[in-house]
């Protein structure tokens, strides 16, 4: 691929593999804006680059992802998904077939969460300026009925859930980054949270915050939260879903898998004693590991911490870097 | 008759400052004795400046007082400083030991707890003393100090025996001058004194002491766990020689296989359970109270599962009268163990004790003198003759650093073993112990120890320093507090902490720093570590050659994973995939070999801690650590057990970088023979141990100029640490390791405040140098 100086191939690229594969109304025009008729006064818009690498791994690509991760922000912060933009920085010599494939990934990842692709961009950059294919999604939405009013409105007693397995794209990611055998292969659960805030709508009263748990996993989400909130979120150690393959890889790795990145799980501090009826919600519509897996507490000395097996309670720190030992 | 004024022209008045150990070990009553010998009038009073006398008398009567003072301390005296000056006499007749006024910064040091002293013991056991049989006897040289006190200086009143008031005969031995007790702050008996008490089940409570005795004797007969209140707090016993007794314990605690100490009723019992030398004997008796580590004889009486494979055993005699009793009624050895849950604080209160210990002690000994700073059982081995501080705890605590500046630093140590030492621009201290920094409850008492020393000791710091470990929770704490920051590399505290100790700050020296893992300041692990070190400074000049940790925390819990990066490192992949399967045929070597060379997944480190752990899981097929230091000690233990003399493994030197390396691949190698050929454990790790050392001596004398500091918690190996010491002086050099100060984790925080000292003085003088 040469396609770095506008003109005819940016254009023959555009038409041959964006608006073919993409197909959609609005990116025939090939004008440089696209115009939206929204129907509403409140509009919410969220926007995320992707740099993945692999760029396939097992359970999704960098296209589901670009889709997935722009429109679960969307979701978790209360909007009806409409349309996203895509971006997209490509490494000289990238081939061709490598691109169709991503796109058709877009092309499904939108189908299936009910957007479609707005606008675009592309731009072809010299060998070693990127690392094979960047992409960029900005995603539109219309504010839904209910907003969740936010993590400062978590109060102690809130329950805490999960609405699914932790840590699997993070460790699906690694082991295909790092090729390390596992069996079985773990895979990413990136997807469109979309049946899960389907499944908890009717309880949106009751919900605090919502949030997908991605970089630094559920952690990082916690510990974001407890700051808001000024209170300490207890984990426990014995309900946390974790998939056999992750298990055995952040044992392996000496991983937390709390620290690990998720892709299609959610987390919601619901109101207390809501927890149960929303678990239920969530596992009537397949989601059967979700849990309930801690509360707030008033604050304590550690933002997050956790109930082990031996129901010792330990502070789950934040890994500031590069995890390093700290035994001595 | 004289009139006043032609008196006052033969008497001369002296203000005398002393400053040092001179708070509550009897000081102000041995100097009252020797004022009133000498028919002088004045007083002396407890100040936070230290002691202050004032005599008054004839001129030769105060010069004999003068010089004779020094010879009248109290042997636990120990006097910094002497501040004479001539001052106006007041015609007062009367000697008077003066009520205290607390104003300003603490100077004076603060006293240790002591044990009970051999002629309290003695008046215990006496039908006829006042204080038969009175648990809580006390003296001026004996008894609770630290724990007990509230604000300095050291008076009843500012202690935990402020609401006993005194009895008439206390009273009597208090304020008279011949009496053992003349103003002894503890004094206290059966008749005013505090209390214990008896408790089972939460409602059973005896309050007659030979019935408690008797029953709590029952009880560890039966097998009981007991909980008893000691100086510092709660200490769990338990029969040493009941199997059953000893591992409901462990179950209990949680514990799975780290040793527990016992105490025995005397030196002699000692000498059934290990070998003494002279040194360990004086330790053992001495009234700071230490558990010392000894090597334990191949038969004792103990249960095997009090200290597992180790060959080190923790002994320590009786504290007080309770234990003493215990010790003899029972007459075993008893494990003597902190009451506490793992990971948190030792209990010191009873009511919390009663919650906190109800699932683990079958029944208490309470006391109701009020502990006001909990503090742990302390532990020392000795080593060539030298006390190595493993804990600094009671009787040691708090330890009084050789450090002088005017400047308020604290300095927070590490993550594990944590303790904590700073400066109020008068004194230097090293805290108590204070544990590992990965609980809420130790992370809570860590900050209400800083926060409570900040109180006694009136300081308020302008720096703090911290290790360089971002993760650490001191590490973090320091950077939340909002003051100047100083961060210190965690080997070079190791090494300033024994420079320290040897007045060597202003020296150039050759530090080996072994431990388990610091972080170095290239972001790697180090652990094997030789620096040429300054109190401000280090050059690395060499390292043991680095290996990977698979999966970083993880390869510390479950070291047969260093031992196949080890092997992986040695020889061919292959080889090293199939020896580990041997070796270890339930876990997958081959799962450890997919991470051993991706940096980021096994970071690479040169630790010497790290090394053992491997070493030892190839040697013993040990998988899983179970806590910290479990295998260097049964490697120690092994090479302990091997009496002829081996052919040591090669360690060749190596240059890296422009550093000399340590290359232990031969030595792996030829364990990997030695283990084929079915060679015993104890021959390899006996191999191992000389060829380190002969490794390390040939890296030395690459540089031999230096004096030679070893720290770091790798010397609580005393064969290491003995070999070692014995090569390097036969190669002519001062090898010099940190005495009171910890050699492990715990004595981080005083290297610290060493360095900033250094560094801040430092810029200060080149600062002075600039401005003229
Ligand atoms: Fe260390
Ligand atoms: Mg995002
Ligand atoms: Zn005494
Ligand atoms: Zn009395």
């Amino acid at each position: 691929l040469a396609h770095g100086e506008g003109g005819l191939l940016s254009r023959e690229l555009i038409r041959d593999h964006m608006q073919v594969i993409l197909s959609d109304p609005t990116l025939n025009v090939s004008g440089d804006a696209a115009c939206l008729s929204l129907n509403s006064s409140s509009i919410m818009m969220t926007t995320d680059s992707y740099v993945v690498s692999p760029l396939f791994f097992p359970g999704g690509d960098i296209g589901s992802l670009a889709v997935y991760g722009t429109v679960n922000d969307l979701l978790v912060s209360g909007a009806i998904p409409y349309c996203i933009s895509l971006g997209i920085i490509i490494e000289e010599g990238f081939p061709i077939a490598t691109l169709d494939r991503i796109l058709k990934s877009v092309r499904n990842a939108c189908e299936r969460c009910s957007v479609f692709v707005s606008t675009g961009d592309t731009k072809v950059v010299p060998r070693g300026q990127c690392d094979q294919i960047y992409l960029n999604t900005t995603g539109v939405g219309i504010a839904g009925p209910v907003v969740p009013p936010g993590p400062q409105a978590i109060q102690p007693g809130d329950e805490i859930l999960v609405t699914g397995p932790i840590g699997q794209h993070g460790i699906a990611i690694l082991s295909a980054r790092e090729n390390l055998q596992f069996e079985p292969e773990p895979t990413s659960d990136v997807n469109s949270l979309a049946n899960e805030i389907n499944a908890i709508k009717g309880h949106m009263e009751q919900v605090r915050s919502l949030r997908d748990a991605t970089r630094g996993g559920v952690s990082a989400v916690l510990h974001e939260w407890a700051e808001a909130a000024q209170c300490t979120f207890t984990i426990m150690e014995n309900q946390l879903p974790i998939s056999p393959e992750v298990q055995a890889a952040c044992e392996l790795l000496g991983l937390n898998p709390l620290h690990i990145a998720c892709e299609g799980t959610m987390v919601i501090a619901a109101a207390s004693g809501q927890g149960p009826l929303i678990l239920e919600s969530l596992q009537a519509t397949g989601n059967r590991d979700a849990a309930i897996i801690g509360t707030a507490r008033s604050r304590q000395n550690a933002p997050v911490t956790i109930k082990n097996l031996f129901d010792r309670e330990l502070p789950i720190d934040e890994p500031m870097g590069a995890p390093l030992p700290r035994i001595c | 008759m004289l009139s006043p004024d032609s008196t006052l022209q033969n008497v001369v008045a002296h203000r005398i400052i002393l400053n040092g150990i001179v708070q509550g070990i009897g000081m102000r009553p041995a100097v009252a004795r020797l004022a009133q010998m000498h028919h002088l009038s004045g007083s002396v009073s407890n100040q936070l400046t230290g002691l202050l006398i004032v005599v008054e008398g004839s001129p030769s009567d105060v010069d004999e007082f003068r010089d004779q003072l020094s010879s009248h301390f109290p042997t636990d005296a120990k006097i910094t400083s002497r501040q004479e000056i001539k001052c106006e006499a007041t015609g007062n007749t009367e000697f008077r030991i003066l009520e205290s006024i607390a104003t300003g910064r603490l100077e004076t040091i603060l006293p240790a707890d002591l044990a009970t002293c051999d002629q309290c013991q003695h008046e215990y056991s006496s039908p006829d003393d006042a204080r038969y049989r009175y648990p809580m006897i006390s003296c001026t040289s004996c008894g609770p100090r630290y724990s007990i006190i509230k604000r300095m200086p050291f008076e009843r009143e500012q202690s935990s025996l402020k609401d006993y008031d005194l009895c008439v005969n206390c009273r009597e031995d208090y304020t008279n001058s011949s009496s053992r007790r003349f103003h002894a702050q503890t004094i206290a008996c059966q008749d005013c004194g505090p209390k214990y008490w008896y408790e089972k089940s939460g409602q059973f409570v005896e309050l007659n002491y030979d019935m408690m005795i008797q029953l709590a004797v029952e009880d560890i007969k039966r097998g009981d766990i007991v909980g008893l209140c000691g100086v510092g707090g709660y200490q769990l016993l338990v029969d040493g020689t009941n199997l059953a007794a000893v591992q409901r314990l462990r179950q209990r605690k949680k514990r799975e296989s780290k040793p527990f100490a016992v105490m025995v009723q005397s030196l002699n019992a000692a000498e059934h359970l290990a070998s003494l030398n002279q040194i360990e004997r004086e330790i053992l008796a001495d009234s700071r109270n230490p558990i010392v580590l000894l090597n334990q004889l191949a038969r004792n009486r103990l249960a095997r599962e009090v200290t597992g494979p180790v060959g080190t055993i923790g002994v320590m005699l009786p504290t007080t009268p309770v234990h003493q009793e215990l010790c003899r009624l029972v007459n075993v050895p008893l494990i003597v163990t902190s009451g506490n849950v793992e990971g948190k604080p030792i209990e010191s209160v009873p009511s919390k004790a009663r919650s906190e210990l109800a699932d683990i002690a079958d029944c208490f000994l309470h006391h109701n003198r009020e502990i006001v700073r909990p503090i742990d059982d302390s532990v020392v081995r000795i080593a060539s003759g030298q006390q190595v501080t493993i804990r600094c705890g009671r009787g040691l605590s708090p330890l009084k650093l050789p450090i002088s500046t005017q400047m308020q630093i604290l300095a927070v140590g590490g993550e594990q073993k944590n303790a904590i030492a700073f400066s109020n621009g008068s004194q230097s201290i090293l805290s108590p112990h204070i544990g590992d920094l990965n609980t809420l409850e130790n992370r809570t008492y860590f900050e209400q120890q800083i926060a409570e020393l900040q109180t006694l000791y009136q300081m308020d710091p302008e720096y703090i320093v911290h290790d360089l470990h971002q993760e650490y929770y001191s590490t973090k704490w320091a950077t939340r507090q909002g003051k100047p920051l100083i961060g210190v590399q965690h080997h070079h505290a190791h090494i300033v902490s024994g420079m320290l100790e040897h007045n060597l700050l202003d020296e150039n020296v050759l530090g080996l720093a072994f431990d388990g893992t610091g972080l170095g300041d290239d972001a790697t692990v180090w652990g094997g570590e030789f620096l040429l070190t300054t109190a401000v400074d280090y050059i690395r000049v060499g390292n043991i050659a680095p290996f990977s940790l698979p999966g970083g925390d993880a390869a510390i819990l479950s070291p047969w994973r260093i031992a196949i990066s080890l092997l992986e490192s040695a020889m061919e992949a292959e080889a090293a995939s199939k020896i580990g399967r041997q070796i270890f045929p339930d876990n997958s070597a081959e799962n450890i070999l997919q991470i051993t060379g991706r940096q980021h997944l096994s970071p690479r480190t040169s630790s010497m801690g790290r090394l053992f752990d491997g070493i030892t899981a190839l040697i013993t097929r040990r998988t899983e650590s179970s806590y910290e230091g479990q295998f260097p000690m049964i490697l120690e233990a092994l090479a302990q057990n091997c009496d002829s003399v081996q052919t040591p493994y090669r360690f060749k030197v190596s240059t890296v970088d422009h550093r000399i390396q340590l290359e232990w691949k031969t030595a792996i190698r030829q364990i990997v023979h030695d283990i084929d050929a079915g060679t015993a454990p104890a021959v390899i790790a006996c191999r191992f141990h000389r060829g380190l050392v002969q490794g390390i001596r040939k890296m030395c004398r690459l540089f031999p100029d230096y004096p030679i500091v070893l720290s770091g918690g790798c010397f609580q190996n005393r064969i290491l640490l003995e070999t070692l010491r014995r090569e390097l002086e036969q190669d002519h050099r001062n090898v010099f390791c940190p005495v009171s100060i910890p050699l492990n984790d715990a004595g981080l925080a005083a290297g610290q405040l060493a360095i900033a000292v250094a560094r801040l003085t430092r810029n200060a003088d080149h600062n002075s140098v600039g401005a003229v």
